[in-house]
């Protein structure tokens, strides 16, 4: 028994660390510029699709993709920052309502573009190590669990290097917290919003790959992500970096554990009713200091 | 606001019209695009009181949908009643729900509250499905109506437009009386709002429990209709999606908003659905709600109301409020 | 006499900070009473307790003979504190008409939206901005603004009149204007006026009372005259270092 629950344990860990860098990107663009991307996890999901075309067409491993994926899913934050969030800022009045609706549009759009190229089946990215697991002490850590969880924790600790360590990340945490004042120290507001977008975006290029690891996806899966990280960042807390990772830890944790208590079924139901006990208790996020 | 007393009478007079249809033995396809449209403007136009006049986004709606689609088939499956006769019930059983969640939810703001909304449907989707009294994963099969196809058909048909009036009469009652001026105001700013003796939490749930209720009659009908109920299609997200991309797409200030927008909506992805292919037009829609999100915020109609006077840029005080 | 507005004993810590501590001042029906006190000393916290937007953790507030300390705030709209916000708040996306209406509809029994939008315009003649009335709220300059805020606050026929930092960000004129409208509030609509305030000339020249603040306590109580000389509020304003503030 003791050894399902470590088990447990562990997966469970691993996968919330991989959901982690998800919710991150997210929890991101949320805290810093007031908009709830949906469409965040409708990248991760293009970003899987592509690195399954690299794996196909070149036999390229889905982490060696990452190599152009990484950048280009930076140009594309970008260009969603130029294109739409700033006619957006500018045109309407609550910047967060009207973003769901617009990057729920943009999702829609995204997700049904997928569909038509790649079909609304579900696809498996197979790597040299998919199936292949590590056996350590009586645990079996998948190594596509594993790459998921080192990529995961690679990207989060390059994004805090990033806000706490560079300059540009400086500027993104300042203009996040005191925008009009960042603008009065010569912070160049549009820049920094678009690099932050870039960042966001890039990072949300990485999870899909990491998810795509471990777990099938289709074009429509994106929902299902965006529900958990919504569940990690509101535990966690809006625009909280180590907050959104320790929650992924926890979601990941409430997830595989409940598996051992109740039928399958339920499980999801046990996450669901930690989301709403967490709104309605704590709406700034359990961990956020 | 703007009421144009004119407009009502064109639009419940056409409404009869469509009443009279059916004499004019229309076409199996005709009837069905009509019942499909009208329910879901009923729908819409219901939403909109809480979603367009007051701002509080639920992409839950089906939620009660499906409940009174499931009450109602209960009790026919055990008691014989019809749900066309029932269908109240089933509305006051979604209505009850509404209470039940909107109570503890209602008090969370903005992107919260939607979120909240959509984790119900998928609850509710979860429970349903696992539970054996409403058939769990195999679904419920319904006795069949008694009529023959046709008969069926037009009695369907009749009842979501009885269903799409009582909905525009509740939306066009709730915008001119106080109720709609208080969810109108708390939209703005609900504390402010409060500040100047606005019960908005009352009239929040008002409006929920209204919506509801429509929604719930509405499944009602469509539950009968199709006679097998499976959570699958009763809680599923798309429904919620089309109320509010209609609502928003028509405009969501006037009570007629929803209506336009239903029916711009719905042409437009049959037309697309039967020409380029269901994910064009699904792409089609994403394009569309960022659209008119940015560019059409007051909906469709907001072209045909008189003009307000253009909104400048307010000058000293770009900051939010606290 | 007996007092309009009773404080007695108000405490309200976020956390780990005491925002109020032990406060209690009256306020007396026609009076004029000045709120001042450094930055972060609690001002806007109280005004927030008074009109239900928080609740204090001891302490009672009593409008007459009513309790208003547990009432949420459309309660206490309703039972007569009407009350302006330190950054103007109007409904942007209505006229200026409408404005003042939903007041009038809310903020009182009244349930008929015409006769609302009728009592409406007797409230913006009176604080002069009638020509406005069909405007877009957020369209209005940042002095007319205010004057809506407070028409609003008027709509729900107060008695007690909760103004806060009305005068920030006025030119001369404006306050002059601003100062005579208050007069005129307590005149002709017999109203009481509690204000928090920055602007020294307005509270000598309007305020028969002042009630100093610091860190979230009571520190002194008069008249204009005496609060001016008083060596503790001298202190306070001048001479200490004002530390974190908020």
């Amino acid at each position: 028994m003791l050894v399902e629950v470590v088990q447990a344990v562990v997966t469970g860990l691993l996968i919330g660390l991989t959901f982690a860098v998800l919710a991150v990107g997210f929890s991101l663009i949320w805290g810093t510029t007031g908009v709830v991307n949906i469409a965040h996890s409708a990248f991760a999901v293009l970003a899987a699709f592509l690195s399954l075309v690299a794996s196909r067409q070149w036999g390229l491993d889905p982490i060696a993709a990452l190599v152009g994926l990484v950048p280009l899913f930076f140009i594309l934050g970008v260009v969603l920052h130029e294109v739409l969030i700033k006619v957006a800022a500018r045109r309407t009045k609550e910047l967060g309502l009207a973003s769901m609706i617009f990057t729920f549009g943009l999702a829609s759009f995204m997700e049904n573009g997928m569909a038509y190229v790649w079909g609304p089946g579900p696809r498996v990215l197979n790597t040299a190590y998919t199936g292949a697991a590590v056996h350590l002490l009586g645990i079996s850590i998948p190594l596509t669990h594993a790459y998921g969880a080192l990529l995961g924790l690679a990207t989060i600790g390059l994004l805090y290097g990033f806000l706490y360590h560079t300059f540009p990340g400086k500027a993104v945490r300042a203009v996040w917290q005191q925008r009009d004042g960042a603008a009065l120290c010569g912070i160049p507001l549009h820049r920094v919003t678009a690099l932050t977008y870039g960042v966001s975006i890039a990072s949300a290029s990485v999870a899909g790959v990491a998810m795509a690891l471990i777990y099938s996806f289709t074009p429509a899966t994106y929902m299902v992500w965006l529900v958990n990280v919504f569940l990690i960042v509101i535990v966690g807390g809006v625009g909280s970096l180590l907050g959104a990772a320790a929650a992924g830890l926890i979601v990941g944790l409430v997830s595989s554990l409940s598996v051992l208590v109740m039928p399958f079924v339920w499980t999801n139901l046990a996450l669901f009713g930690l989301l709403i006990l967490v709104l309605l208790v704590r709406p700034s996020g359990l961990l956020k200091r | 606001m703007v009421n144009r007393p004119r407009d009502w009478v064109y639009v419940f007079g056409i409404l009869l019209a469509l009443g009279l249809l059916p004499l004019a033995q229309p076409s199996e396809y005709v009837l069905s695009f009509l019942y499909f449209l009208f329910s879901y403007a009923a729908m819409a136009v219901a939403w909109n009181v809480l979603g367009g006049f007051g701002g509080y986004l639920s992409f839950g709606h089906v939620t009660f949908f499906g409940t009174g689609a499931y009450v109602t088939g209960l009790m026919l499956v055990h008691w014989g009643w019809s749900p066309l006769i029932t269908a109240p019930l089933g509305g006051l059983a979604a209505a009850l729900l509404a209470l039940v969640i909107g109570y503890p939810t209602l008090r969370l703001r903005g992107p919260y509250f939607t979120v909240v909304t959509v984790v119900t449907v998928l609850i509710a989707k979860i429970v349903v499905l696992n539970v054996p009294l409403t058939g769990a994963a195999m679904g419920l099969w319904m006795p069949f109506p008694p009529w023959d196809p046709f008969t069926s058909r037009v009695i369907f048909y009749e009842a979501v437009l009885v269903l799409l009036l009582a909905a525009l009469l509740m939306a066009r009652w709730v915008q001119h009386a106080k109720f709609g001026f208080g969810l109108r105001v708390l939209r703005e700013d609900e504390d402010a709002a409060a500040a100047i003796g606005v019960p908005a939490f009352r009239l929040k749930l008002g409006a929920l429990l209204l919506s509801a209720f429509v929604c719930g009659m509405v499944g009602a009908v469509h539950g009968y209709d199709r006679s097998y109920l499976h959570p699958d299609f009763m809680f599923d997200l798309h429904p919620s999606i089309m109320m509010v991309l209609m609502a928003l797409f028509g405009g969501r200030d006037h009570w007629l908003g929803p209506l336009v927008g239903a029916v711009a909506v719905m042409i437009t992805d049959e037309l697309l659905t039967v020409y380029v292919g269901t994910e064009a037009a699904r792409m089609l829609f994403g394009l569309l709600l960022i659209i008119v999100v940015l560019f059409l915020p007051e909906g469709v109609i907001s072209l045909r109301l008189p003009k307000k006077p253009p909104r400048a840029a307010a000058a000293g005080e770009g900051v939010s409020s606290p | 006499m007996k007092p309009l507005l009773d404080i007695q004993g108000v405490s309200k810590a976020f956390g780990g900070l005491q925002a109020l501590r032990d406060v209690t001042f009256q306020v007396g029906p026609g009076e004029i009473v000045g709120l001042i006190g450094p930055n972060g000393s609690g001002k806007t916290t109280l005004f927030n307790v008074i009109s239900g937007f928080l609740r204090p953790e001891q302490g009672a507030i009593r409008l007459g003979e009513l309790e208003l300390t547990r009432l949420a705030p459309h309660d206490v709209a309703r039972a007569g504190v009407g009350r302006t916000f330190q950054i103007v708040r109007p409904f942007q996306g209505l006229t200026v008409l409408d404005n003042v209406a939903a007041a009038v509809l809310f903020g009182t029994g009244q349930g008929d939206v015409a006769a609302a939008r009728r009592r409406a315009e007797e409230l913006l003649a009176f604080v002069g901005l009638a020509q406005h009335r069909h405007s877009p709220a957020g369209q209005l300059t940042l002095s007319q603004k205010k004057r809506l805020e407070v028409a609003k606050a008027l709509g729900t026929e107060p008695r007690l009149l909760l103004l806060d930092e009305v005068f920030a960000g006025l030119n001369p004129r404006e306050i002059d204007d601003a100062i005579a409208l208050i007069f005129r509030l307590r005149d002709e609509l017999s109203l009481t006026v509690l204000m928090v305030e920055h602007v020294m000339k307005a509270v000598m020249q309007t305020c028969q009372r002042i009630v100093v603040l610091s860190y979230g306590q009571k520190i002194a109580e008069g008249t204009p005259q005496a609060i001016a000389t008083d060596p503790q509020v001298l202190q306070v304003y001048l001479g200490v270092e004002t530390g974190a503030g908020h």
